[in-house]
């Protein structure tokens, strides 16, 4: 038994709360090295900064460049150790800090202390339009500083020149090639090939980490939209931090929208209908985002998409069948259409939508659909006024044999109200008119007893009402009746001998 | 005066046999114990007269003698017990005890051999070896079983590093290393790179339910059982059963002995004799030619296992093969011929077994022991000037640098005055640092290191007048040789995480989320910030759990939990909402001791959550059941393997399934069960998740020609067209997903692949007259039998009459009129008639 219920409590939803940043945090950055420093004195820098942390000193080295705070901590420094020394991992460390090989590199590791960026990216940008070996090298040295500025200033340029440069690496089989043979040259961990090819895979998806990284520093959609434009593709840190937050949003309206109950009621109808409205816009908000985002037609958000899209088909079915409000219904279905993700829902939601169409066609042609009185489509059949009629099939031995039927006359619910409320109004009249006329009958009478001048009194009014009542009704019943008259299958059926009454009235 | 801070014991406490080794003036010494031998067995017993008695006396009472009483009042193996509650019974003392107080004698008997011999040595610390792939369960229980035997400070090794500290004190060159450790009862196995006098773990794997110990049980089983229940007529025997435990524990020993021997020669004859009589009162007397061939043969599969995960360790690390220089040798049964030629043979790397296997442990915990500091509350007084100012250093005690940095912070009272200064020279006279003002009091140098020594510095301190003040601590002592950078650990630790993703279609579930990879290096700490996941009310009973655990799987139930921690109602000073901010700290020594904090700053408390044990409560009927659910698993998945991975989910079953036979008796035997279970459910998990897109791909396709063949034959005609349109677009749409490897919207498509089928096929009359003739055929139990026969008249008369609409709302009012379990009947019926 608490084995039972421990499963079902737990602990916490993850916060989020602390995203790192891959290139200030990244190892050689972090130690002060340059990426061909060996293990050995990897080690021996790791020990020096520990002990100078130790004792609140915070050393400073020639290849820092001068672009983070608080990024050298003794948690900083053992993260760095772990991740030099495990193979697999120094490759991404390798990859995604400077190689300082030469003059120009130096040069530009000076720019950038004086914070003189703009002569920075130019030295490298000049410098990588060569056409030898070293230009790589160049050119990524410049979209990492291009991705370390952008950790400083969200700018527009530094986005999409980096980008363009990180595209042009990552594609270029040259510069693996290059890559590959420069990290094992200088490799004192014996990494296998298959280890760079794996890193070679991966690039793209730890590429996609640094735009998340800037992302969630700006919080502007630019750097998740353009990083796929460039790379169509998506990391688990993307998807945790970027994308999840905003499904679950919809998931939570989506379930709202499940959880409606169309109502039969009109006045129901009218909340829920803007109910659904306001949930349908706060939906729409978020696909907004992350078609900002570039997400909207990401597999992912496809299937959200579909769900959405038949949480909304769910009440366009409500709609249609329970309320026979086919207009509503379309145009939920057409945001349903515009919401979907997939063809084959996107088909199936097409052929709803002709089939509503079809049904308001049926409608308009079908004589039982439009009102009598006001020609307009009724959308609940209890509305109906309804006649019992009888056809006599044969008489034998003096006995009748007859068919009986109801036959329904199409009223809309307005025209049944508006019927409901003219018979009380003359019920009224007929009552406040029979009333006096009553009275004043029975005193004229002389009827002297107070009992019986009470009784006659009540015996005259109720008369003369019902004769007043009678005469106003049948002004209505009369109307109602002229109107039935033109019903077409009303006239077809007098025509083919029925009469009105549920049995001939000898019997 | 100078002191000698580091420990000076070392110990290898073995599954079958432990040794322990001292720093005998620089010089490494495996201490002998009474019997002159190196090697004490790890057995513990209690003998008539109820005194508690360790190793060769205790072995052969258990094994040799091995009668019904003795097998009660010894015990053996005990280290594969380590970490779990369960206790043992020794009946002649009346005494219960876990497997670390049986541990803890062990270790006592081996502290005193050493006092015996040199009475003086300091026993305060000691380096205890424990396997790479001990949890942090068993490690801790290794590290308290220490402080039971007298040890104030343990530090705990891994066994692959202390071998590879053993070889590499003595040949420090810059190579990659695979240390093949198997012990009498696990198997570790670790890729470590010496590289300019660093010793660091690059990768590794094992076992802990994988050794000797198994090799011996297999001759047991597989050789000499069949050829005893082949003559004599000996009704349940087997291990599993009570009653033969004391003879199984005999047959043991016998197959030890063959095993031993056939290491050395060719041949050898297993005789059983002494062990009773067979049912029909004929003395049971047994003798088996049992060749190497033969043993080779039955080892196998166990060596398959073990080179497997040598394999997997170079694969992980991401080094070439070639670049390993040898494979070092450690454990007895590594002394098996068989072995090294399969390990020469599969991995092509030459096999170094130079040093002992036996005591190549036990020697490089020593050689450890040496550059670890006993702590300074630990030290004797006497070492220590009370009256000289505090200070504290930062330095490493084993290096192979030629120099070094240290830090440190000397704390003057306040009312010295003016700039105060320290001195660090080498006692050999090979440093004379020159004199460092002090910061704050703290200061920082570089000091040179002789190699190969062990180097002791001594400390000035002056005032500005160049005036000595003295210190607590004027000297410390650094050793050049291989160092180490940091044990790495073999499991990734985490915490139980509930999470709603869209993956998972944002259903609550519970993930295992990490904090610390497997292969970072200790020591790790790590803080990171959580949500509680509901509210928590002041007074509630329904506490708010923290599970911490080990392991490498996303779902948590299929790793260890080491501890869990309860913020109960009753510690709140008032209600937490949801989502209060809760920060998880965990900290793992060098030791892999874990330390769990978490702080909830919303109402400023510190909970301790290892407090707690989270000790895993094993039944064997839990076990078989979960068994036959993942046999079932294994059947659906085996459909879409290929014939390797077939053979080793089968592989993997008929072990389990012999160690549940087994596990009734020897709680070990449960254990390995347990753990076998676990492994075959993470290779299943794996083999789901590696199997599901060309699965779905299998099904899309499948699908497709299927749902054609419905919509052509079934569909109705005037829907044929669109329906076929459909198809095709899902088809278009689906070959898309495939080309960009899209599980998730591929998933997405099937669904509606399956959703066209039921369309179609409800676009056909016939389809619903088959429905009707389902529901109104066979004497269901309607809830109101004369409306239903009105129905069901009805719908006949539909039928009739071709009129689907009236049929199709017969179908349905009748469907209404069953009870719900009839109505799931009709429905899971209904899907089979589309197959």
């Amino acid at each position: 038994m608490i084995k039972k219920q421990l499963k079902v409590i737990c602990l916490a939803l993850h916060g989020n709360i602390n995203m790192e940043n891959t290139l200030k945090e990244n190892a050689y950055h972090v130690l002060g090295l340059d990426i061909h420093t060996s293990q050995k004195d990897i080690i021996k820098r790791s020990k020096e900064i520990i002990n100078r942390l130790k004792i609140d000193d915070i050393p400073e080295y020639p290849l820092d460049i001068g672009l983070f705070e608080s990024f050298r901590t003794e948690e900083s420094v053992n993260e760095a150790i772990q991740k030099l020394q495990a193979p697999k991992k120094k490759i991404k460390e390798y990859f995604f800090w400077f190689q300082i090989s030469d003059n120009i590199d130096e040069s530009v590791l000076d720019f950038i202390k004086e914070k003189s960026y703009s002569n920075a990216i130019n030295t490298w940008k000049e410098a990588a339009e060569t056409s030898n070996t070293q230009c790589y090298s160049y050119k990524k040295n410049l979209a990492l500083l291009y991705c370390i500025l952008l950790s400083q200033e969200d700018n527009e340029h530094y986005l999409q020149d980096s980008l363009s440069i990180w595209k042009e690496l990552i594609e270029s089989d040259k510069f693996w090639d290059i890559f590959s043979k420069i990290y094992k040259f200088y490799d004192d961990q014996a990494v296998s090939e298959e280890s760079i090819k794996n890193f070679k895979t991966s690039s793209i998806s730890y590429l996609s980490d640094i735009y998340t990284e800037l992302h969630s520093i700006h919080n502007t959609p630019n750097y998740i939209n353009e990083f796929q434009r460039y790379f169509s593709s998506k990391s688990d840190k993307m998807e945790s931090n970027v994308l999840e937050p905003i499904y679950h949003a919809i998931n939570n309206f989506t379930e709202q929208l499940d959880d409606i109950i169309i109502s039969e009621n009109v006045e129901e109808f009218i909340e829920q209908e803007a109910q659904v409205n306001t949930i349908i816009e706060s939906i729409k908000d978020q696909l907004n985002r992350l078609s900002r985002l570039g997400l909207y037609d990401d597999s992912q958000t496809k299937v959200i998409r579909d769900k959405i899209s038949e949480s909304i088909r769910n009440i366009v079915i409500d709609i249609h069948n329970n309320l026979e409000e086919r207009e509503k219904a379309m145009q939920l279905l057409g945001i349903a259409l515009e919401i979907c993700g997939t063809m084959g829902l996107r088909e199936k939601i097409i052929g709803e939508v002709e089939k509503i169409k079809d049904n308001i066609d049926d409608d308009n042609n079908n004589p039982f659909r439009h009102c009598l009185f006001c020609n307009d489509v009724v959308k609940n059949i209890s509305s109906f006024m309804k006649q019992k009629m009888h056809k006599v099939t044969r008489t034998e031995n003096s006995k009748t044999y007859y068919l009986t039927k109801t036959l329904p006359f199409p009223r809309c619910s307005r025209c049944k109200a508006y019927h409901k409320a003219i018979d009380k109004k003359f019920s009224i009249i007929g009552l406040c008119i029979g009333l006096p006329i009553g009275i004043f009958s029975s005193i004229y009478a002389e009827l002297a007893i107070w009992d019986s001048i009470l009784l006659g009194s009540l015996i005259i009014t109720a008369f003369i009402t019902a004769i007043c009542v009678c005469i106003l009704y049948s002004f209505g019943f009369v109307s109602r009746e002229h109107h039935k008259s033109k019903f077409l299958p009303y006239k077809e059926l007098l025509a083919d001998g029925w009469k009105l009454g549920a049995e001939p009235s000898n019997n | 005066m100078a002191t000698n801070h580091s420990i000076q014991i070392g110990i290898d406490l073995g599954t079958t046999n432990s040794e322990i080794a001292i720093n005998n003036n620089g010089k490494i010494e495996l201490i002998k114990n009474i019997f002159g031998d190196e090697y004490t067995p790890s057995v513990f017993g209690i003998d008539k007269a109820k005194n508690k008695i360790v190793g060769k006396r205790a072995y052969e009472r258990l094994y040799k003698d091995a009668s019904v009483n003795e097998f009660k009042n010894n015990k053996a193996e005990i280290k594969r017990l380590m970490g779990i509650l369960e206790t043992i019974y020794f009946d002649r003392a009346n005494l219960t005890l876990n497997a670390e107080e049986i541990s803890s004698e062990i270790l006592k008997s081996l502290k005193e051999d050493i006092l015996r011999k040199y009475p003086n040595i300091n026993t305060t610390a000691a380096v205890i070896t424990v396997p790479a792939y001990f949890s942090i369960l068993q490690s801790e229980a290794t590290k308290r079983a220490g402080n039971l035997a007298g040890f104030k400070h343990v530090v705990l090794l891994q066994e692959p590093i202390a071998a590879a500290v053993s070889y590499g004190f003595m040949n420090a060159t810059n190579e990659n290393w695979l240390i093949y450790d198997l012990g009498g009862g696990t198997f570790d196995v670790a890729l470590i790179s010496s590289r300019d006098g660093v010793l660091s773990v690059l990768g590794h794997s094992g076992d802990n339910f994988l050794g000797g110990k198994d090799i011996d049980w297999l001759v047991v089983d597989k050789i000499i059982v069949p050829k005893i229940l082949d003559q004599y007529s000996i009704e349940n025997f087997h291990r599993g059963n009570d009653q033969y435990s004391s003879t199984f524990s005999k047959l043991k020993y016998i197959a030890e002995t063959a095993k031993i021997s056939l290491s050395q020669y060719d041949k050898t004859s297993i005789e059983v004799d002494g062990i009773g009589s067979d049912n029909n009162g004929k003395e049971i007397y047994i003798s088996i030619d049992f060749t190497r061939k033969d043993f080779e043969k039955l080892i196998n599969s166990i060596v398959d296992r073990t080179i497997d995960l040598s394999k997997e360790t170079l694969k992980e690390a991401g080094i070439k093969n070639t670049s390993v220089k040898k494979i070092i040798l450690v454990g007895g049964p590594t002394r098996i011929p068989y072995i090294k030629e399969r390990l020469e043979d599969e991995l092509k790397i030459r096999v170094d077994s130079s040093v002992d296997p036996l005591t190549v442990v036990a020697n490089g915990a020593c050689i450890f022991a040496i550059s670890q500091r006993i702590p300074e509350d630990l030290l004797d007084n006497q070492n220590q000037n009370t009256d000289g100012h505090n200070i504290t250093l930062n330095y490493t005690t084993l290096t192979s640098e030629n120099e070094e940095t240290i830090s440190g912070i000397v704390k003057l009272p306040k009312e010295l005055e003016g700039d105060h200064y320290i001195q660090i020279q080498s006692d050999s006279g090979l440093y004379s640092g020159s004199r460092i003002k002090l910061r704050n009091g703290k200061f920082f140098d570089t000091i040179a290191i002789e190699p190969y020594k062990e180097n002791l510095f001594w400390l000035y301190l002056f005032d500005d007048k160049g005036n000595s003040i003295p210190l607590n601590a004027d000297s410390f002592t650094i050793t050049h040789g291989l160092s180490i950078s940091g044990p790495p650990i073999p499991h990734s630790i985490g915490v139980v995480v509930a999470k709603r993703d869209s993956k998972n279609n944002f259903a609550l579930t519970e993930v295992f989320e990490r904090f610390f990879e497997k292969g970072s290096t200790l020591p790790l700490k790590k803080t990171d910030i959580f949500k509680t996941a509901r509210r928590l009310t002041k007074g509630g009973e329904n506490p708010l759990w923290i599970k911490v655990a080990e392991g490498e799987s996303d779902i948590p139930d299929r790793n260890t939990y080491i501890c869990e921690l309860g913020i109960k109602g009753s510690e709140l000073p008032y209600d937490l909402p949801e989502g209060t901010e809760i920060e998880i700290t965990v900290f793992v020594n060098e030791s892999r001791e874990l330390f769990v904090n978490a702080y909830i700053s919303l109402i400023d408390l510190t909970l301790n959550a290892r407090a707690t044990f989270k000790d895993e409560i094993i039944n064997v009927n839990d076990i078989e059941e979960k068994l036959n659910i993942q046999i079932d698993r294994a059947k659906n998945i085996s459909e879409i393997c290929n014939e390797e991975e077939q053979n080793s989910i089968v592989g993997t079953i008929q072990s389990v399934t012999t160690s549940i036979k087994n596990a009734h008796l020897d709680e070990d035997e449960k254990r390995k069960a347990n753990k076998q279970l676990k492994d075959l459910t993470v290779s299943l998990d794996q083999l789901e998740q590696d199997k599901q897109m060309p699965q779905l791909i299998k099904e899309f396709n499948v699908s497709i020609e299927k749902v054609k063949n419905i919509i052509d034959e079934y569909a109705d005609q005037k829907e044929n067209d669109s329906n076929n349109e459909l198809l095709q677009k899902m088809k278009e749409e689906g070959e898309k997903a495939i080309s960009n490897n899209d599980k998730q919207l591929l998933i997405r498509v099937n669904e509606q692949i399956d959703q066209l089928k039921f369309k179609a096929l409800n676009s056909n009359p016939a389809t619903w007259v088959y429905r009707f003739d389902q529901i109104s055929q066979n004497d269901l139990k309607f809830l109101n039998a004369k409306e239903a026969e009105y129905y069901i008249q009805k719908g006949k008369r539909a039928i009739e009459l071709n009129d689907l609409d009236e049929l199709k709302r017969c179908y349905h009012s009748l469907m209404l009129l069953l009870p719900s379990d009839d109505q799931e009947t009709i429905k899971s019926n209904l899907s089979g008639i589309t197959r």
